[in-house]
């Protein structure tokens, strides 16, 4: 194995298992982060100007419990 | 009076499945992109083209063509999820906006389901291999009797060969293995494919790290022949520049060399030139010593082709299953973290297990020489590992190991495959989790019967994985990305993809996501097409194997089988998909 062939091999899988430990770090040290989630999508809604394809669930579900209400 | 219930809730609409946790979605993806090709595939690309060449040609891939394809698959699936569609054909009409996406999608769509049928042949190869090598009924001495086992086992000789329920034939691991596929599948999305993979990933890594200090600790293991160690095979593998001992043939004045010898290492090198100069035989007519250097290697299109291959087959994108992965993901949940972690996964994997565990090996066994060029996956994994196994101390347990790494890995890809086609049937039939997972079961059996009965030079499995496993899944993902960027709209795609997430695409990728990653995968394409279906000479009349036999005056009937099980599968892909109520523009 010549010098250059050590400089490259442990470039490469330096380099991908840094990148690899330091992903998953963050994802596990952020698991708790929901709440600044909700908090970003209220800000910045996204507005396509198109109505969804279908209802979502939500959407149903909330038309659902709305027509539930009213017959009662 | 209507009666009104006002104490029960209503039960008409059913709660989406979802992930049970973060890690559990980074690990369930990671699962399905890391596979055989990770541990077999890459160390053969390398070892071909020279580490420093292929690295410099992998590294860009991953950048403009493997993390821009996650990313958009991810948040389209994400996107598609929030409108309640957990379907390919749903997520395309979703990114088109338009009725025919979701035929588009149908076509998407097939390529899960013909891959899933012969890649659990080859989960079950891995099983059977597995067993075999801590039973000893495999422990070949020489490359012939590894050789034998292989043509036994997967019935290469004749068709029906492999249908035996003995230990060394193909059937009873294929049973066991389809048996463990289905029980973890019905089990949903949270119970079933993030447990399996929470539990699979991890094992797969401690497993991985075993046999890697097994084989780094390995040295010489004959010191007789010093040419045979770990540092070659290393060298071997991630020496930028690579040097051939060549002979020449044909013309006198315009002689067309030949690779004779791989050297490796300045040793081999300057044995070379002391033994051609002592037999007189250099007259720089016949033979020559040539070193291919970094840049020289970096001008061959094959060497990128293959580097882009291997990033995108490696990461498993292109198969829409990361696409119905996300979408069981809600706004609330992070994605473009996610993906990279779930990319870089794969990518430690790959690099640093695959990197370093089978080449290193079986040239410390082997030599350079010994290994014959035999690096191609089958090869490679099938024929040369057993036999570097039998010659390793503790050889069975390791090989045990290694081989559950790749039954294991095998697992997870398999999962990730099923998944959207159950879906897809849930979607448009309309039927419970159970009833998908045995209609899905049956239509896949029909497919792994053609797939295990077809078996004379791995006829049936060659046809799928040229038709469905290469050429549908580079066009119908540069159908997906063109459509990702131009039709849903980088603006639009750029706000989705960074709703919840904790890190930031860097701005780059807006000028990548519409013009490089098309372009890239486009050039990907041709060159495929270029190569695989035309041939590299272009000579007129050669037509390739894969075209022959299906349309030559002699047909081979295992591809037409498997083809025409193919055309099936799409008319009733295409014939549900009518089913899919989505409303257009």
């Amino acid at each position: 194995m010549t010098f250059g062939g050590w400089f490259i091999l442990i470039i490469s899988v330096g380099g991908f298992l840094i990148l690899f430990i330091a992903c998953i770090y963050k994802v596990l040290s952020l698991s708790g982060a929901s709440k600044r989630i909700e908090g970003f999508e209220k800000m910045t809604p996204i507005d396509n100007g198109t109505e969804p394809l279908e209802p979502s669930y939500a959407t149903r579900k909330n038309k659902q419990t709305r027509t539930s209400r009213t017959s009662a | 009076m209507p009666r009104v219930k006002t104490n029960k809730p209503e039960p008409a609409v059913q709660a989406p499945e979802q992930w049970g946790s973060r890690i559990g979605v980074v690990l369930a993806v990671a699962g399905g992109a890391i596979g055989i090709g990770n541990f077999l595939r890459f160390p053969g690309q390398v070892a071909q083209f020279g580490g420093g060449a292929f690295m410099i040609a992998y590294v860009l891939s991953f950048i403009f063509l493997g993390l821009p394809m996650c990313w958009a698959e991810w948040t389209a699936g994400r996107y598609a999820g929030s409108k309640g569609h957990h379907t390919i054909p749903g997520i395309m009409a979703t990114l088109t906006g338009k009725n025919y996406g979701k035929y588009l999608g149908a076509f998407c769509l097939l390529i899960p389901v013909v891959v899933y049928c012969y890649f659990t042949a080859v989960q079950a190869w891995c099983l059977g291999y597995a067993v075999n090598l801590l039973t000893g009924n495999l422990a070949p001495q020489t490359a012939e009797e590894a050789s034998l086992f292989f043509a036994n086992f997967t019935g290469i000789k004749a068709h029906g060969s492999a249908l035996g329920l003995e230990m060394g034939k193909l059937l009873p691991f294929l049973l066991i293995c389809l048996v463990i596929n289905y029980l973890v599948i019905a089990q949903g999305i949270s119970r079933g494919i993030e447990r399996c993979c929470k539990w699979a990933v991890p094992t797969l890594f401690i497993l991985g790290i075993i046999v890697l200090i097994r084989v780094l600790t390995l040295g010489t293991p004959d010191a007789s022949k010093p040419e045979a160690s770990i540092s070659q095979g290393l060298g071997y593998m991630w020496n930028p520049q690579k040097t051939f001992l060549e002979q020449a043939k044909g013309d006198n004045e315009y002689p067309t060399w030949h690779k004779v010898e791989e050297l490796v290492g300045d040793d081999a090198v300057a044995a070379a030139h002391e033994r051609l100069s002592h037999d007189r035989v250099s007259d720089n007519r016949t033979w020559r010593i040539r070193t291919v250097g970094i840049w020289e290697q970096l001008a061959r299109p094959a060497l990128w082709l293959a580097a882009a291959g291997q990033i995108f087959f490696s990461l498993a994108v292109g198969f829409g299953v990361i696409g119905t992965y996300a979408s069981y993901l809600t706004h609330k949940d992070e994605i473009v973290l996610g993906a990279l972690a779930s990319a870089s996964a794969n990518e430690a994997a790959e690099v640093g297990l695959g990197g370093l565990i089978t080449l290193p090996a079986a040239v410390a066994f082997l030599g350079v020489a010994g290994l014959s060029g035999q690096t191609s996956l089958f090869s490679l994994g099938f024929n040369v590992l057993p036999l570097v196994f039998t010659k390793m101390p503790g050889g069975a347990f390791f090989g045990f190991i290694f081989f559950l790494l790749l039954f294991i890995s095998a697992i997870t890809a398999t999962l990730s495959m099923l998944q959207p086609g159950i879906a897809f049937l849930e979607a448009t039939l309309g039927v419970k989790r159970r009833g998908a997972v045995l209609i899905s079961a049956a239509v896949s059996l029909s497919g792994i019967a053609i797939v295990t009965f077809f078996t004379q030079d791995l006829k049936a499995i060659d046809t799928l994985d040229f038709w469905c496993g290469n050429f549908l899944i580079y066009l119908m993902s540069t159908v997906f990305i063109t459509l990702f960027a131009w039709r849903l709209g980088i603006k639009k795609a750029w706000a989705e993809a960074h709703i919840g997430a904790d890190i930031k695409i860097p701005k780059i990728f807006k000028w990548i996501w519409p013009y490089v990653t098309p372009l890239f995968l486009i050039g990907v394409f041709s060159l495929w097409v270029s190569l695989n279906i035309f041939g590299e000479t272009h000579a007129y009349g050669v037509v390739d194997t894969h075209l022959s036999d299906l349309f030559s005056s002699s047909p081979s009937p295992a591809a037409w089988w498997a083809i025409g099980w193919v055309i099936c599968v799409l008319m009733g892909l295409l014939y549900a998909t009518q089913r899919l109520r989505i409303e257009a523009d």
